[in-house]
């Protein structure tokens, strides 16, 4: 059965790309345009097998949203990874201290996103 | 000597003057102190003078510096000004008014450019988004055509196989066909030979009947014999010619009938022959054995070319299936590359704040001449706006062009690389 992955971005072609190339790489994606959308279809009962978000965006950013998944205690093990043109070493600690599973730098190539995301999601 | 250098000259000379005075009243004063205390208290004086001219003399020095630096500009600013005539002076005023208005006038111009950008950004993501559904719509139509080849190969082979399973079939009716139609021609041999062996036995009876007939040749001359030694008997041989008569007339039919057995039985012989013949030669015409070869060659070559032509599909689909895995990479390559679509409009949007920040500080200077006690203070600088930037940027690549372009040293990230896993 195909994993599930939750991507969170305000950009429409950033969501657009990455469901086209998950999807390709044979995952079943769901999409929010910030966190707080993310954070109500977690409640709603979306249970993604790995998060993939942005960081800095409208109504709730990414670091605030990965600190409020990780808080609710049906999601604080999956994997989640940023996704961001942020390369600010304090928020990338910060985003490690919340939670974070891996920080990556637009733009990554789509070979190496399918490689990260199968690194940190045994059996995908 | 320049009469501007002349009064440089004054300027500081009077300058000069001050610090002097400054300085020698202290002294006096320390010294006056120093008479009306007495020798003993020195050492106390000496430290009170010590302490005024920190407190009095370098203070005044300080000030007396920076009151020489604006006097040189103001000296310098007032001699060029004094120098133009009334045309210069004029000129150099409407030429003033005129850049305060075009500043004012940049604000336009920048908003202009704000939604060029912000125009072209939007243009931008909706051409990328239509690009993007395009990849997908080729892709899901590519997909469609790798399963319908996939299915017709999959048909191809059931056709394949069902044919070979046919032909397989054939041969072996083929083989028991075969098989029927040898034990058919040997009983049809044997039917030939006995209908041959039964016209033999038909021309054989040809002979009996020529002795049939020369046994009734001879009865006839008997009889005629008898008849005529009848004859010679008179009445006595009357009965007895009679009878000759009788006998003889029966031989006559005997040969005639004789005769005609023979002709119907040689007549019937030669029919038997003459038929048996030309089923003989249908029979072997119509068993030639050389079709059924050729029908089994045949089928043999179709199942073959059967086979090849499934082999073949094989290996195209085959083909098809690494060129589709290919193009499933590059489209997923290709997405990733769209990502420069959200990092231009970042770094554009950052650019448009910095154009609105211009443009707002703009506005500031043109009003600031008409600012009462505005003089040279500004609430900020573009100096002080650019450096601000650096604070501000989100990406690495960001820092990297504003320090190449306005100079300074990179912060950097600590050489983190662009994907890290915690």
């Amino acid at each position: 059965m195909a994993k599930t992955i939750l991507i969170v971005d305000d950009s429409a072609t950033m969501l657009m790309s990455l469901k086209s190339a998950l999807s390709l790489g044979g995952f079943q994606v769901e999409t929010a345009t910030n966190g707080q959308v993310a954070l109500d279809k977690l409640t709603a009962g979306l249970k993604p097998n790995l998060i993939l978000t942005d960081i800095n965006m409208p109504v709730m950013g990414g670091l605030e949203m990965i600190g409020k998944v990780r808080a609710m205690p049906s999601c604080r093990f999956f994997p989640i990874l940023t996704l961001t043109t942020e390369s600010e070493t304090a928020k990338r600690d910060e985003g490690r201290r919340l939670g974070a599973t891996g920080w990556l730098v637009k733009p990554v190539s789509g070979a190496d996103l399918l490689k990260v995301i199968k690194q940190v999601l045994p059996g995908a | 000597m320049t009469g501007r250098e002349l009064r440089l000259r004054n300027i500081k000379r009077r300058l000069f003057i001050h610090v002097a005075i400054e300085l020698l009243c202290n002294v006096i004063v320390c010294v006056a102190l120093s008479l009306l205390q007495g020798p003993v208290f020195a050492p106390v004086w000496i430290r009170i003078a010590g302490v005024l001219a920190l407190l009095n003399f370098v203070p005044m020095l300080i000030i007396e510096c920076l009151t020489w630096r604006g006097a040189k500009h103001a000296v310098l600013d007032m001699w060029a000004f004094g120098q133009m005539n009334f045309d210069e002076v004029s000129r150099e005023l409407a030429v003033r008014s005129a850049i305060q208005v075009d500043i004012k006038d940049s604000q336009p111009y920048i908003d202009v450019m704000h939604e060029q950008i912000g125009g072209s950004l939007a243009e931008s993501e909706r051409e990328v988004t239509a690009l993007i559904e395009q990849l997908n719509l080729l892709n899901d139509q590519s997909s469609a055509q790798m399963e319908r080849i996939v299915q017709s190969v999959e048909s191809g082979k059931a056709l394949t196989e069902v044919t070979a399973s046919r032909v397989e079939h054939n041969n072996q009716l083929i083989v028991r066909l075969e098989s029927r139609l040898g034990e058919q021609d040997s009983e049809m041999r044997e039917n030939f030979e006995q209908i041959r062996m039964l016209a033999d036995d038909v021309k054989a009876l040809t002979p009996i009947i020529e002795v049939i007939a020369n046994i009734a040749s001879q009865t006839n001359l008997l009889a005629l014999n008898a008849e005529i030694e009848a004859a010679r008997a008179g009445d006595t041989g009357r009965a007895f010619a009679v009878v000759a008569n009788e006998v003889r007339q029966l031989a006559r039919r005997s040969t005639s009938t004789a005769a005609d057995i023979a002709g119907k039985l040689n007549t019937t012989a030669g029919k038997v022959t003459g038929k048996m013949a030309e089923a003989q030669k249908k029979f072997e015409e119509r068993h030639d054995r050389g079709d059924l070869q050729k029908l089994v060659v045949g089928l043999m070559e179709m199942q073959q070319e059967f086979t090849n032509s499934s082999e073949l599909q094989l290996n195209v689909i085959s083909d098809v299936e690494v060129g589709h895995q290919q193009s499933v990479e590059c489209l997923v390559e290709a997405m990733g590359h769209i990502q420069f679509q959200d990092v231009m409009r970042q770094r554009m949007e950052h650019v448009q704040g910095a154009q609105l920040e211009m443009r707002d500080h703009l506005l500031e200077l043109s009003e600031a001449r008409d600012r009462p006690g505005s003089d040279d203070l500004f609430e900020t600088t573009f100096k002080a706006l650019l450096e601000s930037h650096l604070d501000t940027y989100r990406m690495a690549s960001q820092t990297v062009t504003h320090l190449s372009v306005a100079g300074g040293a990179s912060q950097g990230d600590d050489g983190r690389p662009a994907i890290e896993l915690f």
